[in-house]
């Protein structure tokens, strides 16, 4: 139930109901005067019998209820006087109290409620006093049976009669939404204090106790009002235990038998159990159940309620427990069909869970949502109109039996805006599909049965869900938990696809990433290795030129072959090393390519024997030009020697074996490209990857430089291309050389992109 | 080497009577005789005879006083100017070229001799270091082809950079040869051989 106090606008909305409780009118002066009077020990007998016979008509009425009270007295209770020395004091007080407290709620009642409709529920104003009287009276003839509880019955009867006049309170200053918390009472089948509670924020204890305190009335019925409803364990131990367990047993006898209306509608707690809890014989129910309808319907009668004899009472009980017993079995009923659809819901919500799997794709998901639809709802074929953002097309799709994707297509571009116009105006409701529109998608131009999947009515992707056939049962819609979890399912699936498509964007610029990095970081080694050769070519050449100088001149001094032969390769050896430092000094700052038209084959020719030159081996050669041009712009010399490093490098990898130099243009973006294909061993990746890299190679330590490809790359950059190596483990190698072919007729310039 | 050859002749004489001055300076002998006579050419005679003899200092002192270029006296040795930084790169070269009796040697060290040997020198090759401590190899090639009376000096750049955009920077500027250090010595040799138009010889 709601909880109160938590909510500041509640609280103060609460305090707005008491201060019109407390608008309602007051005590009589006489009444008022009375209670204020206190005990019979020190009050003055002669005032209050003059107060009270200022009024006859109060007067005759409390005589009435004093005869009724007093057992065998009856007929000698004539005056006000005789029945205070006769039934005490306190028995005329609670009289008096009794009789103002009814004349005042049904007079103000008359003046402030127009009548319910018939047949609606409502608060009962008189089957609710007849409670309250039959309380009373019960509570009086416990409180004469029970004698150890020294509970007054007077104050029992009195007690019994205010418990619930916070009810009438509420119900006075509130009346519609009373009026509501008895429908709402009556349909749960629970008490009224929690929905007062929810509905109007105070309940009638609350209610009660303010009304006490406002009209004067003593303590002890003052925390009866308050308190009655709670567990006699858990009362306070100032609090009248005694009295509230009298009026608790009273009201629990009264609900049973059916006596008047409480207004309450949950089970009432068996009067034996309600004895048993306040340590009472329960063998005195059966005796105050004898004599209650005697005792209430003279009291009726007093009060001016009901002029109805006893048997009547007990036929209205009769039928007040039949009525009762039919709101309940309606009330079963309902909750009995309630709970087989949540049931059926539940169920649903998990087999489509468990079929559904969350990392699947939307149109995978749209097609779960069709199995589990028709599973739930019928018919096996579904179909699915699918936007995942506005301004998309629709997409449409029929499914099959298993909810597999038996057609897709998309909604041409006019019949979707018509569509999503439809669709928009529909708000959370299933539009009227304009004619038309689902020509061309496979999909029945208007389908007999639709539901709307979408999470929330402002959600950017909307899925329809369409059906030919009606389903069996008419009334049999997917419960508002099963939509909402196809509708989350379904944005769960446009968010996984969203963040796979952004992971995967996010791979891809990743990897440009790391290439970009890899490229910077070897750009500047470049850079510093052509500062250190700079420097190296100068101060390394000098010594190299005295060690090459030298041994040439010792050469020519000797005339021993030998030693001459020494000398000369001491010549040789500082001329290679200088080499290396030139190769590793091009490749840092290498030349502005000098361009020229040269013949492509004359250009491979040339790279073919410039490889012969230096490996001594005379390759056997197959060359294709394809479609390639007969004459480029380049810079002969470079690409001679890129080329032939290439060659080499085929020939070192595949000594013997045919290469082929094959060329064409690349039809895509016009470049030429150049491959030379080895049948040799192959490489591994990791050697293909790093065959660019300078003095790496994978041949024996020791033996050559691995500048070659190195500086075959660096030539085909300068003329704006790229050079890639292709190979796998005895597969040979495929080194192809890509130039752009745009060239300005003058020929003149740079080719470098 | 040839010992025919007229040039090796006066190249190695010491004296020279009137008729061999009037033929290296391309005069009459009367006016050899004429200016021997007047003091303008210095000499002496033969002891008991009247025979005049000219030093060969005195005859180019002359020749030079006079505006007479004494290549047909001198050109038998080619001067060459070597230009390095480097004293071991200066010495390998005199090891080379200093005992080629086709050669006559000078080196320098920086940018600044190079410039003032040149002036006095008059090399017929100049062998340049790209790289010298105060000018550029480029500097150096220009200023010599600023002077019409260098016209006729051929320059050889060594370096041990070999960038073509500098090397055609070099031959813009007027080197005629590009040579890479280190190099081969009989192929420098026969180039600035070929450069001087000399027969190619075996050292």
């Amino acid at each position: 139930m709601i909880d109160q106090a938590v909510d500041p606008s509640r609280a103060r909305h609460a305090e707005l109901v008491l201060q019109q409780v407390d608008a309602l009118p007051t005590l009589s002066p006489v009444a008022t005067r009375l209670l204020a009077v206190g005990s019979a020990d020190d009050a003055d007998l002669d005032e209050i019998v003059t107060l009270l016979e200022s009024d006859p008509a109060l007067t005759a009425r409390i005589l009435g209820l004093c005869r009724k009270a007093a057992h065998g007295l009856g007929d000698r209770v004539t005056t006000v006087r005789r029945a205070i020395i006769m039934l005490g004091l306190e028995a005329v007080q609670s009289s008096v109290l009794s009789v103002s407290v009814y004349d005042l709620m049904s007079g103000a009642s008359k003046r402030r409620r127009r009548e319910p409709a018939q047949g609606s529920a409502a608060f009962d104003r008189e089957g609710f006093w007849k409670h309250a009287l039959g309380v009373a009276c019960a509570a009086e003839l416990f409180a004469h049976r029970y004698r150890k509880l020294a509970v007054r019955p007077d104050e029992a009867f009195t007690a019994g009669l205010l418990h619930g006049v916070g009810k009438l309170a509420l119900d006075l200053v509130l009346p519609e939404a009373y009026q509501r918390v008895v429908m709402v009472a009556q349909q749960r089948g629970c008490d009224s204090a929690p929905v007062e509670r929810g509905v109007i924020g105070i309940d009638h204890h609350t209610a009660g106790r303010r009304i006490a305190e406002r009209w004067g009335i003593p303590d002890e019925l003052r925390d009866v009002m308050w308190l009655h409803a709670q567990p006699l364990s858990s009362l306070p131990a100032d609090s009248p235990r005694e009295l509230i367990a009298l009026v608790t047993l009273a009201k629990a006898l009264c609900r049973e038998m059916h006596i008047g209306w409480s207004g309450d509608f949950g089970p009432p707690p068996p009067s034996r159990s309600v004895c048993e809890q306040a340590g009472l014989d329960a063998a005195a129910i059966d005796h105050v159940a004898t004599h209650l309808h005697d005792s209430a319907a003279q009291r009726f009668q007093v009060l001016g309620l009901d002029a109805r004899p006893t048997p009547q009472l007990l036929l209205q009980s009769i039928a007040n427990a039949n009525r009762r017993l039919g709101d309940l079995y309606a009330a079963a009923d309902r909750r009995a069909r309630q709970a087989k659809r949540s049931a059926g819901a539940l169920e649903a919500i998990e087999t489509f869970l468990a079929d559904h799997d969350a990392a699947r794709g939307t149109i995978e998901t749209i097609g779960a949502i069709a199995r589990s639809a028709a599973r739930t709802l019928g018919p096996t074929r579904w179909s699915a109109l699918l936007r995942r953002h506005e301004g998309e097309p629709w997409l449409a799709v029929r499914f099959g039996p298993e909810g597999r994707v038996e057609h897709a297509a998309a909604v041409p571009r006019d019949a979707s805006s018509k569509l999503s116009a439809a669709i928009a105006s529909g708000g959370r409701n299933v539009p009227t599909l304009p004619s038309g529109a689902l020509d061309a998608t496979g999909l029945r131009a208007q389908p007999s049965t639709a539901f709307r999947v979408q999470r929330g009515t402002g959600a950017s992707q909307v899925c329809l869900l369409l059906s030919d056939e009606t389903p069996a049962a008419n009334d049999l819609t997917p419960s508002d938990a099963l939509l909402a979890t196809w509708a989350a399912a379904l944005d769960a699936a446009a968010r996984h696809e969203q963040a796979q498509r952004i992971s995967e964007q996010l791979a891809e610029v990743n990897r440009s990433l790391v290439e970009a990095r890899d490229r910077l970081a070897e750009t500047e080694a470049l850079v510093r290795l052509g500062e250190v050769t700079a420097g190296a070519a100068h101060e390394m050449n000098n010594p190299l030129t005295v060690i090459s100088g030298r041994s040439q001149l010792l050469a020519r001094r000797l005339n021993d072959d030998a030693d001459r032969a020494s000398a000369e390769a001491i010549a040789r050896a500082a001329t290679d090393l200088s080499d290396m430092i030139t190769a590793l000094h091009l490749l840092a700052t290498p030349p502005t390519p000098a361009i020229q038209r040269i013949g492509l084959r004359a250009l491979i020719d040339a790279a073919i024997d410039e490889a012969h030159r230096r490996t001594g081996v005379t390759p056997e050669t197959e060359i294709d030009l394809g479609d390639a041009p007969a004459v480029i712009d380049a810079d002969r010399e470079l690409l001679v020697r890129a080329l032939s490093e290439v060659i080499c490098n085929a020939l070192e990898a595949a000594p013997g074996c045919l290469i082929r130099v094959l060329a064409q243009t690349d039809p895509v973006d016009s470049r030429l490209l150049v491959r030379i294909v080895d049948q040799g061993p192959g490489m591994s990746a990791k050697a293909a990857r790093h065959a660019f890299d300078p003095f790496f190679s994978e041949k024996p330590a020791g033996r050559q430089t691995g500048l070659g490809l190195t500086r075959a790359r660096r030539i085909v950059e300068i003329h704006g291309g790229e050079i890639a190596l292709q190979s796998e483990p005895d597969h040979g190698t495929t080194a192809t050389i890509s130039l752009p072919l745009r060239r300005t007729s003058s020929g003149e310039g740079s080719l470098a992109a | 080497m040839s010992t025919d050859n007229g040039q090796q002749t006066w190249a190695e004489k010491k004296i020279f009577t009137t008729g061999e001055a009037a033929e290296v300076c391309k005069v009459s002998q009367q006016t050899i005789i004429r200016c021997f006579d007047s003091g303008r050419l210095s000499g002496f005679r033969v002891p008991g005879s009247k025979f005049r003899r000219i030093p060969r200092d005195e005859l180019i002192r002359f020749m030079r006083a006079n505006n007479i270029p004494t290549d047909a006296l001198e050109g038998a040795r080619k001067r060459v100017l070597v230009v390095d930084d480097d004293e071991r790169i200066l010495e390998l070269f005199r090891d080379i070229m200093g005992g080629d009796e086709r050669f006559e040697l000078r080196t320098a060290a920086t940018g600044y001799d190079a410039g003032m040997l040149t002036e006095s020198f008059r090399p017929h090759v100049l062998i340049l270091d790209y790289m010298l401590p105060d000018v550029n190899g480029n500097v150096v090639c220009k200023r010599i082809r600023e002077k019409p009376e260098l016209e006729g000096t051929r320059i050889i750049c060594v370096s041990g950079v070999v960038n073509q955009d500098e090397v055609a920077a070099l031959r813009r500027a007027g080197a005629d040869e590009f040579i890479k250090k280190p190099f081969d010595v009989a192929a420098l040799l026969e180039r600035v051989a070929s450069l001087l138009g000399l027969e190619h010889t075996d050292v």
